[in-house]
């Protein structure tokens, strides 16, 4: 879809023009973002399949209710806090999951033990999901919008519905409580520090 | 190393690091960074925490997913379009109540489905033309009520001997387009199979073995579901066929970026054109030039 000059519209015009009725306008719109939206969703729910009927729901969701943005913020950042919302609300409804229980660490810890040399700790790889498993779903999808997408804390602020304060709070607690993860993290998203270089709060100390 | 005896805890040094500590006790701790090395690294970590996952390279969206997304997003632009023009024509009497349409999940409420509506679905089409994936399953809930099983019926159609010779690919293509959206519907014997199911179409599309007699005029519910996700433009190919032993649907759409194959239960040809996961059973994108 392109403007008469060549140019392709933004976001803002495609929401105007499918609230105004056009028919082509939204899918444009959704398709640009979606790839985006996904991870938002995955990395939030940490469940493929919850995870595509949050994105579903929203995507719905934010169809019908084009009418009510009122341009605060930019077009994206209210698709992700629709996608953020709908993904919270999934896990809501999955309460009896426990998302922090002991049993989960424990989980988290066999992942990435699995198949590996224990004693060889830069060659774990540790599965992402399973570490923002670990956390709290308020405090993941603070860690996902800013860590993860790069998302200010003024626009994350906006896209949780919370004061940048709070951002910034759950993001120091979501990476305090992935301190003692972070070489088996470094394995995974191939970093190349070496175990020896970093100093986990279990290791020696007098604190 | 200071040699102190009490070092930060990862939780004030995050809240430190995240500018949530500030004033005398933000100076006490940026001068105690500096001596302790034990801390320095630390929070050398803390910091790594957010550049290692700012590092890991985003999911690919599932080619299945987003399909399915662009049948859902296709059927709320016809549900809008269908209600811009009830809202335009108010002399004509409503048609049934819609009972099945994304029920639960969206919570559908009095909408309504008639058959006039597929005429202004056109630009549904294009979302789905949007589409540019492989091989893709949506759902999979092999649930499929067989109580009303596609079954042949009489064809009503004098145009349905003559839809033979268009097909490039020999078999009658299913969606000669004929006034009032009519289409045929080919009774075939295969059984479809979530691995095979591209492999398969592309088999029933390049053949040309088929009973005759087999062709019939797709019966009138399905042709409008079909018609609903087409945007109005006839299929490349409706089947009534099996798939994974029970009774389902094969339908072809046409697209510039590949056709687009969906796989329903007999279920889905209903009033609402069900969306779900039980009677959407699979789908799957062909290449281009098949």
């Amino acid at each position: 879809m392109q403007d008469a000059d060549g140019q392709a519209p933004s976001d803002t015009e495609l929401l105007r023009r499918h609230v105004a009725g056009d028919s082509e306008a939204f899918g444009e719109l959704f398709r640009r973002h979606r790839d985006r939206l996904w991870a938002v969703a995955l990395r939030t729910v940490c469940d493929p399949e919850e995870a595509a009927d949050a994105l579903q729901d929203a995507m719905v969701s934010a169809f019908r209710r084009a009418g009510d943005f009122r341009g605060e913020s930019a077009v994206t950042t209210w698709l992700h806090r629709i996608v953020v919302n709908a993904s919270l609300d999934r896990l809501r409804r999955k309460a009896a999951r426990p998302v922090t229980s002991a049993g989960d660490e424990q989980a988290f810890e066999a992942l990435w033990a699995h198949g590996t040399d224990p004693a060889s700790a830069t060659e774990v790889r540790l599965d992402v999901n399973a570490a923002l498993r670990i956390l709290p779903p308020q405090q993941r999808a603070a860690l996902v919008v800013v860590d993860m997408l790069g998302f200010s804390v003024a626009d994350a602020a906006a896209i949780l519905d919370t004061s940048p304060g709070t951002v910034k709070s759950r993001c120091a607690r979501a990476r305090a409580r992935l301190l003692p993860y972070v070489a088996h993290l470094r394995g995974d998203t191939g970093g190349n520090r070496s175990a020896s270089e970093s100093v986990s709060p279990a290791q020696g100390g007098d604190a | 190393m200071s040699g102190q005896s009490t070092h930060l805890d990862p939780g004030v040094l995050a809240e430190f690091r995240a500018g949530l500590i500030t004033g005398r006790r933000g100076t006490a701790l940026a001068a105690h960074l500096a001596e302790c090395d034990r801390c320095a690294a630390l929070d050398a970590d803390l910091a790594e925490v957010s550049t290692l996952f700012a590092a890991v390279p985003p999911p690919a969206l599932p080619a299945d997913l987003a399909n399915r997304l662009d049948l859902v997003l296709a059927a709320e632009v016809a549900e809008r379009n269908e209600n811009y023009s009830e809202r335009a024509v108010l002399s004509r009497p409503r048609a049934r109540p819609r009972p099945g349409w994304l029920a639960g999940r969206i919570g559908a409420g009095n909408r309504r489905l008639r058959l006039v509506a597929v005429r202004v679905l056109a630009p549904a089409a294009v979302v789905l033309a949007g589409l540019g994936y492989g091989l893709a399953q949506i759902g999979g809930s092999p649930a499929v009520t067989a109580a009303s099983a596609p079954a042949p019926v009489p064809s009503a159609s004098p145009a349905a001997g003559t839809a033979t010779a268009q097909n490039p690919h020999s078999l009658p293509r299913a969606g000669a387009e004929e006034e009032g959206g009519s289409f045929h519907l080919v009774v075939s014997g295969t059984n479809y199979l979530p691995g095979t199911l591209s492999r398969q179409v592309k088999a029933a599309l390049n053949g040309s073995s088929y009973a005759p007699g087999a062709v019939q005029a797709a019966p009138q519910q399905l042709r409008a579901c079909v018609l609903r996700i087409t945007g109005g433009t006839a299929p490349v190919l409706a089947q009534s066929a099996h798939y994974q032993g029970r009774p389902a649907y094969v339908i072809v759409a046409s697209r510039t970026s590949g056709d687009l194959v969906l796989v329903v239960a007999p279920g889905w040809a209903a009033p609402g054109c069900s969306a779900t996961s039980k009677d959407v059973l699979d789908t799957a994108t062909l290449p281009p030039g098949i």
